[in-house]
């Protein structure tokens, strides 16, 4: 059903060679900002129990067969957003080559530069779950470019206020002071920390999100690295 | 508008259709090289689609005081600007009496940097280095007495260096550049601006061909013996410069410089309609684009034969074309000049008021977009070319305008300290790649600070989508669907 969907809406740059109930394999072009055209991306999707995965159909043939910074999995399948493979039915399934154009897109900037592109990723592993809360938390607030500056750079108020969280806590120190975040109740006054807290504060979860980052971090010491990265913690 | 791969073909397809002709003959024969240089006068008059193959002795004067000239108390003001505009014009007013007598050619004067070939006696290049020390001199002397009576420092540090290089002139009216591509240019050049001790210094190259005694030691430093400048100095005559200097010297009424901010883009600026009472002035951005490597690559192609000379040429030629085209075309920049195979162009952003970080972006685009056609470039002419392209930008409040005589012989000028400091910036590349000035990074927004301070030039596309460019098509994805942004789960094998 899942292959099938996607095999409905394949969108012009990919061409579906050959397709069973199980799986697709995709030749797939695209075009970048400037009309040139990326590599030809030799994929297959398949579908497992209840998600469709899509990876190089001989894994390392042009993209690293394992690379958290190019959100490529262990498996060697693609990360093309949160939750990306579920759940793909005929409603769902334009989004998905969406997001496989976007991936393939950003994997060739990542190829030349060794970085990916900034907004066109989330952050790994449980955090990534943290950072689309704290973007609605954000982007309620009015401060969803502030947000992401302290994402990106590690400066703006968010990110200064990340160094005024108690670590035992997890919450901001100094609960019944003004909150750093700038959050007013509807008469226009600002909003204890402790209340911020309840609410959602995105300096609280900034701090979460990163310290989910570093727990991922840490889970993947040992794992090889393709060396493709600018900033790639695993580099030796 | 923004860079384009096809259109970027096209257009060094076209690039290659008006490649200068390097005639075998006259390439490597110096003496008809400059018979046809003398026939039609000023080397600045050679013909646009030629290149020639031209002997002599290069001179730059490096003006020392020029830096201190340029701010007043450290900020940089419409007053200091027509002050160093001024100091500018007098010393540019003295050095084009070099092309008025037969003393020598002017080539090219690039803000505090003046540079002149002296190719006669031909064929004696001892002669040739002695009429270019005389003629430093004699220059030196008259910035002296100038500079007391226009209240300017004139100090000048002088390169000379002595050989062969390749010469070609592009452009037209107001925008045409001759450059002179090999070592004695860039020996000469690198020279003059290596210290901030004035006189007048000779390459290694240049002492060895000089006549005997012309240099000794002091203090452990090769210097010129006096005798011999002394010597030089009668021995060659400069009249129509001693009757330039007489002339500027009773000429106290400076040139009023008045500035406006120019319509955007600031490729609309043209040259020709800029004099001092109508200069413009306003923040931009400064990029000097410099192919790196490619004094050893005409050197080689000097000494090769037509052949590589021609290669050269071709490939040279289609590179600075189309960088301009990219700053012009695609980026709405404007070419201040060519210098020997650098380009200095300006942009700048917004219409009404300065935007720093818009500009700064917009230079960092350019940039990356001229490393992009500088690839189709060699791939089209030069695929084995061990040649780099690095790139240095400066942002800062600059003034345009013309500066020296009317007509077809004033100087396109874009002198501020940030056209100084985007120049040097460029020098402190090692190899290819881009680096930002100290101003320029500050204005930056984060992203392009974070990416783009100091390190490789990546290609337009790969800019675009680090830079979240509104053409990106990753941007315009994320931005209609926000959910396709990758992600990596926690660890799992299949």
């Amino acid at each position: 059903m899942s292959i099938a969907a996607l095999a409905d809406t394949a969108p012009g740059w990919a061409e579906l060679r050959r397709i069973d109930a199980r799986q697709a394999d995709i030749d797939a072009v695209v075009t970048r900002s400037s009309g040139a055209f990326t590599r030809v991306f030799e994929l297959v999707a398949v579908h497992l129990a209840h998600e469709i995965r899509v990876l190089e159909r001989i894994r390392g043939a042009t993209l690293p067969s394992s690379c958290p910074d190019r959100h490529i999995n262990d498996d060697g399948s693609f990360c093309l957003g949160l939750r990306a493979g579920e759940g793909i039915t005929a409603v769902t399934a334009a989004a998905w080559w969406t997001k496989l154009h976007s991936f393939l897109l950003c994997q060739e900037t990542a190829a030349e530069s060794g970085l990916w592109p900034a907004g066109s990723q989330i952050s790994h592993g449980e955090a990534g779950d943290i950072e689309i809360r704290a973007e609605g938390a954000a982007s309620g607030l009015g401060l969803l470019h502030v947000y992401r500056e302290a994402l990106e750079f590690d400066i703006g108020p968010i990110a200064a206020g990340v160094s005024k969280i108690n670590n035992a806590t997890g919450l901001l120190r100094n609960g019944r002071s003004a909150c750093l975040c700038g959050r007013t109740d509807r008469r226009g006054n600002a909003l204890l920390r402790r209340e911020c807290h309840r609410l959602g504060c995105p300096i609280v979860f900034e701090y979460q999100r990163r310290a989910a980052v570093d727990r991922f971090w840490v889970s993947m010491q040992g794992r090889p690295c393709c060396g493709t990265m600018r900033y790639c913690p695993l580099k030796p | 508008m923004s860079w384009n791969a096809d259109r970027a073909k096209s257009r060094i397809r076209e690039h290659l259709k008006t490649v200068p002709a390097v005639d075998g003959n006259i390439a490597l024969d110096s003496a008809r090289a400059l018979a046809t240089v003398r026939k039609s006068g000023l080397i600045g008059r050679l013909p646009v689609r030629q290149a020639f193959l031209v002997e002599g002795v290069h001179l730059y004067g490096q003006l020392l005081d020029f830096d201190d000239l340029v701010a007043e108390s450290g900020t940089e003001t419409e007053a200091s600007h027509r002050k160093m505009l001024r100091f500018l014009s007098m010393h540019y007013r003295v050095w084009d009496a070099i092309v008025d007598g037969d003393d020598g050619d002017r080539v090219d004067y690039h803000g505090a940097r003046l540079h002149a070939v002296v190719t006669s006696p031909a064929g004696n290049p001892a002669a040739q280095i002695a009429k270019a020390v005389a003629l430093a001199r004699r220059l030196a002397e008259a910035a002296q007495k100038l500079g007391q009576v226009h209240g300017f420092p004139s100090r000048i540090r002088f390169g000379i260096d002595h050989g062969r290089c390749l010469a070609m002139t592009t452009g037209r009216s107001h925008e045409k550049d001759t450059l002179f591509l090999g070592r004695p240019a860039n020996h000469a050049a690198k020279l003059a601006a290596a210290d901030t001790q004035e006189g007048i210094f000779l390459t290694d190259t240049a002492q060895r061909r000089a006549k005997p005694g012309a240099v000794r030691k002091s203090a452990g430093r090769t210097v010129l013996d006096e005798s011999y400048v002394a010597e030089a100095v009668r021995n060659f005559a400069f009249d129509s410069l001693d009757r330039r200097v007489a002339e500027v010297a009773l000429d106290i009424a400076a040139p009023q410089f008045h500035f406006k901010r120019p319509p955007l883009p600031l490729s609309g600026v043209k040259f020709a309609d800029l004099t001092p009472a109508k200069s413009v002035r306003m923040a931009m951005a400064s990029i000097f684009a410099d192919i790196d490597g490619f004094t050893h690559f005409v050197d080689e192609a000097i000494e090769g034969g037509a052949n590589e000379i021609r290669q050269a040429v071709t490939t040279v030629h289609v590179i600075r074309e189309e960088l301009n085209s990219v700053l012009k075309e695609d980026f709405d920049g404007k070419r201040v000049r060519f210098i020997g195979d650098c380009i200095h162009g300006c942009v700048g952003e917004d219409e009404r008021a300065d935007n720093g970080p818009k500009t700064v972006r917009q230079a960092v685009m350019c940039a990356n977009a001229m490393r992009s056609s500088f690839d189709h470039c060699l791939a089209a002419v030069a695929p084995d070319a061990e040649i780099d392209l690095a790139v240095g930008i400066e942002y800062g409040v600059t003034p345009m305008t013309r500066l020296g005589y009317r007509g077809d012989h004033s100087v396109r000028c874009a002198a501020s300290r940030a056209t100084i400091d985007a120049e040097r910036t460029q020098q402190a590349i090692e190899g290819g790649g881009i680096r930002l000035g100290v101003v320029a990074r500050q204005v930056a927004e984060p992203v392009v600070r974070k990416i783009f301070a100091a390190g490789p030039l990546m290609s337009f596309d790969a800019a675009s989508d680090l830079l979240a460019a509104p053409q990106s098509p990753a941007v315009r994805i994320v931005r209609s669907e926000p959910a396709a942004r990758s992600h990596t789960a926690p660890s799992r094998r299949l």
